[in-house]
């Protein structure tokens, strides 16, 4: 069930914001982001940025002549990981857990719903995240880039992966239930 | 208007890196206070348990939306200096349709996805696993994907905005989307205190946000009464009623048969001034006539003679009577207007006079006369001979007896001093595609745009060096910011590549292109202005004409046409390698019957120009090459026929060219075709 965790001896952890402040904080942070970088934000592409670096470790040659990361390890270009978006990808982690740290939500676990099994809860979050490196890298950008600083901007392709995603993820919903109910 | 990190192309220096961390940092803290460091609530939202991705979301999009508005209605953002998302259709709906699958299943997305591993949740750090293994994926079969992504199929729409294709304004579907908002948090929240297992943190009651709400309605109908400082305001016309008055009197006017016959009659001290964009000037315009499109009309004014009489016209009077009242108030006594503009010109001196009916037989004989003198020197003769505003002996020849005379009109190949004066025309663009890029980035004439012919040519089944696809060309067109309606001046300095860059454009239905005469090497020694500075584009979407390509044959339709007695096969390569003494390819040799003439001997040597017309159409004819000649063209990979087939089609106005794909590396390759040496 619910391990937002009391443990021992310690204050539970704190409330979560108004969801409509912390979108509020959320919008701001873009739109400092559109008027400062003049870019979006995003998260997929560094997680592809540090895919392509590790597949880069094992089989140089083969990273550098292929298509897509190819470009990334061209020479002349700066290290696959020196990438504005990689940074902020850093600045995520280390906003998280600062504010995850104080407000008392740090604990280790594996969260999933009551009827399904650790070892299954991390086969599905494998397989999931594989679609979703995936798609992210087809349709140019994940909930950060297309879903959220796209639609501000009020691009179109940003709405149609929207609603797509939505459709994608309510029609899959129904077979996952038991992970999460 | 500020610049930002990425229009100062700074996102990766230390700067972009240290404010993207800021911002990043930012991104973290406010998807964890949500609550966004939790799968559980995230995936919530699909089992309409908790809806706080949709409020979170959402408010989120409407901040950033609502504040970009103000910013580009204030002026504090400029949306050239954003960088664009572009619409792939089916990359973007297959893409998205994946992704939803996979949020569900794994609980997570990847931003989130780094809030749950600061917060400790091990399937957050294996679904990134997961995440960067489907990265890996998607570069190992990017090949099969590519043509998707690319948006080659599936189908590609630039830089398309939601409500344009709503046809609603920017402003009223933030308004709609707005009220759509908030009562979709109301229903949110009575959906959550129906079904929700989950305990309902926070205040959530819509009667607690109503302030907000109320804020946010305002905010959003207040943005259709900002005006922006910057736009709008400063016109050509500062006043001058008396002028008006004049101009409504009709007084400095021209009517057009006055001045058709003052034309026809070589009136000396007349300068017609085409206040019309490139693209119309391109397709009709007055002989003598120099184009001085309006927008660009105040920049330009000192070049206008204050000597002799000028008149100006552009499609209707309006723009025509805009300048003249400018140029009056600046002190120009000599200006005329041409009466109903260049619509007039062509319903009173160039419609044939039987659609009016004069009933006199002897009258309706004199106008028919008269209407066939001004056919014949408006309509028939070509090229049009264009004036310029300096004197036009200055710029006769090029000071080459063997070379093509400087182009007289903007047909297909245009004078450097065409350029220079319409080089701030915002509908023309200029494509720099010399060979040796580096040579680019030092120097190239202002807001000229790189292309090298490598990335317009692909590998086509199986292939190399194939004049890429249509909808491939034109997806590079759409990212240089070509338009379909702008005039594309294309150099380079030895003719073939931007004969080459010439074909992609014809390929695509492209209607108004031309190759610059001389080359950068002429607008060099001439002292023209260069620059280093690289212009950025905003990428728009080109959607080429379908059927547009009706030069390009195959190597099956050369063979169909072997012995036919009739076509003519001219084989471009240099000699040695129509002999046979030389070969890249398979086999060597050449296609039984093809006439050789090296692409070389159409050039003066080392000019980078044409030799003189007389002289081509003399060396065509000593092959068996006329007017009427059915001809196809050939090289090694079409970049070379390219150059004769623009020279042959265009300049010397043959009717039936064609120009094969694959050229001589299709047809070696075949085994079965018959080869000569």
């Amino acid at each position: 069930m619910i391990e937002q965790g009391h443990e021992p001896g310690k204050e539970g952890p704190a409330p979560y914001w108004s969801p409509y402040l912390a979108g509020f904080g959320l919008g701001l942070t873009l739109l400092a982001s559109y008027w400062l970088l003049g870019t979006g934000l995003g998260a997929s592409a560094a997680v592809a940025r540090l895919a392509a670096w590790a597949e880069h470790l094992i089989l140089p040659g083969h990273v550098e002549a292929s298509a897509y990361f190819g470009k990334w390890f061209a020479p002349g270009s700066s290290h696959v990981l020196k990438y504005y978006l990689v940074s902020m990808g850093l600045g995520v982690l280390l906003g998280g857990f600062l504010s995850a740290r104080r407000a008392n939500r740090i604990q280790g676990m594996v969260e999933r719903g009551p009827n399904v099994s650790a070892r299954t809860r991390l086969i599905l979050a494998l397989s999931g995240g594989l679609l979703v490196g995936f798609a992210s890298r087809l349709a140019q950008g994940c909930t950060s880039g297309q879903a959220l600083s796209g639609t501000a901007l009020l691009f179109t392709g940003s709405f149609v992966f929207l609603v797509c995603m939505f459709i994608g993820a309510y029609g899959a919903a129904f077979f996952v239930r038991r992970e999460w109910l | 208007m500020n610049d930002t990190l990425y229009s100062l192309s700074l996102l990766g220096t230390h700067i972009g890196l240290v404010v993207a961390g800021v911002v990043g940092f930012f991104f973290g803290s406010f998807l964890e206070r949500a609550g966004f460091g939790s799968s559980r609530k995230l995936t919530g939202i699909f089992y309409f348990r908790d809806m706080a991705v949709h409020k979170v979301m959402f408010s989120a999009v409407l901040t950033a939306m609502v504040g970009y508005q103000y910013f580009v209605a204030l002026g504090w953002i400029d949306p050239a200096n954003v960088y664009p998302l572009e619409t792939y259709w089916g990359a973007q709906i297959l893409g998205g349709l994946i992704f939803g699958v996979g949020f569900v299943m794994g609980g997570w997305c990847p931003g989130t996805a780094f809030v749950g591993l600061a917060s400790a949740k091990w399937d957050a750090l294996v679904f990134l696993v997961g995440a960067g293994a489907g990265s890996i994926l998607f570069n190992e079969i990017f090949h099969a994907i590519e043509p998707l992504y690319t948006g080659q199929v599936g189908g590609y729409a630039g830089l398309a905005y939601l409500p344009d294709a709503l046809h609603m304004s920017p402003k009223a579907f933030v308004l709609m989307l707005s009220i759509f908002a908030v009562l979709s948090f109301a229903g949110c929240t009575r959906l959550e205190q129906r079904r929700g297992e989950m305990p309902v943190i926070g205040p959530v009651m819509i009667r607690r946000h109503k302030w907000a709400a109320a804020t946010l309605m305002v905010l959003v109908v207040a943005l259709f009464f900002v005006r922006s400082p910057t736009r709008g305001g400063e016109g050509l016309v500062r006043g001058g009623s008396g002028f008006l008055h004049e101009i409504a009197m009709g007084e400095d006017h021209v009517d057009p048969i006055e001045l058709a016959e003052r034309v026809m009659a070589g009136e000396r001290d007349l300068l017609l001034v085409d206040l019309r964009p490139p693209s119309d000037f391109a397709g009709f315009h007055l002989p003598g006539a120099v184009n001085l499109p309006f927008e660009g009309l105040a920049q330009n004014l000192s070049r206008l003679p204050a000597e002799g009489k000028i008149v100006l016209y552009s499609n209707g009077t309006t723009h025509a009577a805009q300048a003249w009242l400018e140029l009056r108030h600046r002190g120009w006594s000599n200006v005329w207007v041409l009466t109903d503009g260049i619509l007039g010109f062509w319903r009173q001196c160039l419609t044939p006079p039987s659609m009016a009916g004069p009933a006199d037989p002897a009258r309706a004989r004199a106008e028919l006369s008269a209407f066939a003198a001004r056919k014949a020197y408006f309509l028939d003769r070509k090229p049009m001979p264009t004036g310029s505003v300096e004197e036009k002996a200055a710029h006769g020849l090029t000071g080459d007896a063997e070379a093509m005379v400087e182009p007289e009109c903007c047909g297909h190949l245009v004078s450097t001093e065409w350029l220079a004066f319409n080089l701030d025309v915002p509908t023309v663009k200029i494509i720099d595609t010399r060979e040796d890029g580096p040579m680019y980035s030092t120097s190239h004439i202002p807001g000229a745009l790189y292309l090298n012919v490598e990335n317009i040519r692909t590998t086509v089944e199986g292939v190399h060096s194939m004049l890429a696809p249509a909808d491939q060309l034109a997806a590079t067109f759409g990212r240089l910011g070509i338009r379909r309606k702008d005039t594309v001046v294309i150099y380079d300095n030895r003719l073939r590549d931007a004969t080459y860059v010439a074909l992609a454009l014809e390929r695509v239905g492209h209607e108004s292109y031309a190759v610059l005469h001389g080359g950068f090497k002429k607008w060099v020694e001439e002292g023209r202005a260069v620059t280093s500075e690289i212009p950025k584009p905003t990428p728009v979407k080109y959607k080429p004409v379908r059927g547009a390509d009706r030069f390009t044959v195959d190597i099956d339709m050369v063979k169909s046409t072997l012995g036919d007695g009739k076509t003519i096969i001219l084989d471009t390569r240099p000699r040695e390698y129509y002999l046979g003494e030389k070969s890249d390819e398979a086999r060597a040799g050449h296609i039984p019957g093809a006439v050789n003439r090296p692409y070389s001997e159409d050039l003066v040597e080392g000019k980078g120009l044409w030799k003189r017309k007389e002289i081509l159409v003399e060396d065509y004819r000593g092959l068996g090459i006329e007017k009427e000649s059915p001809i196809i063209v050939h090289c090694r990979t079409g970049h070379q026929a390219s150059q004769t087939y623009f020279l042959l089609k265009h300049l010397l106005g043959m009717r039936d060219v064609r120009w094969v794909a694959g050229s001589w590396t299709a047809w070696a390759a075949r085994s079965d075709l018959p080869i000569e040496k």
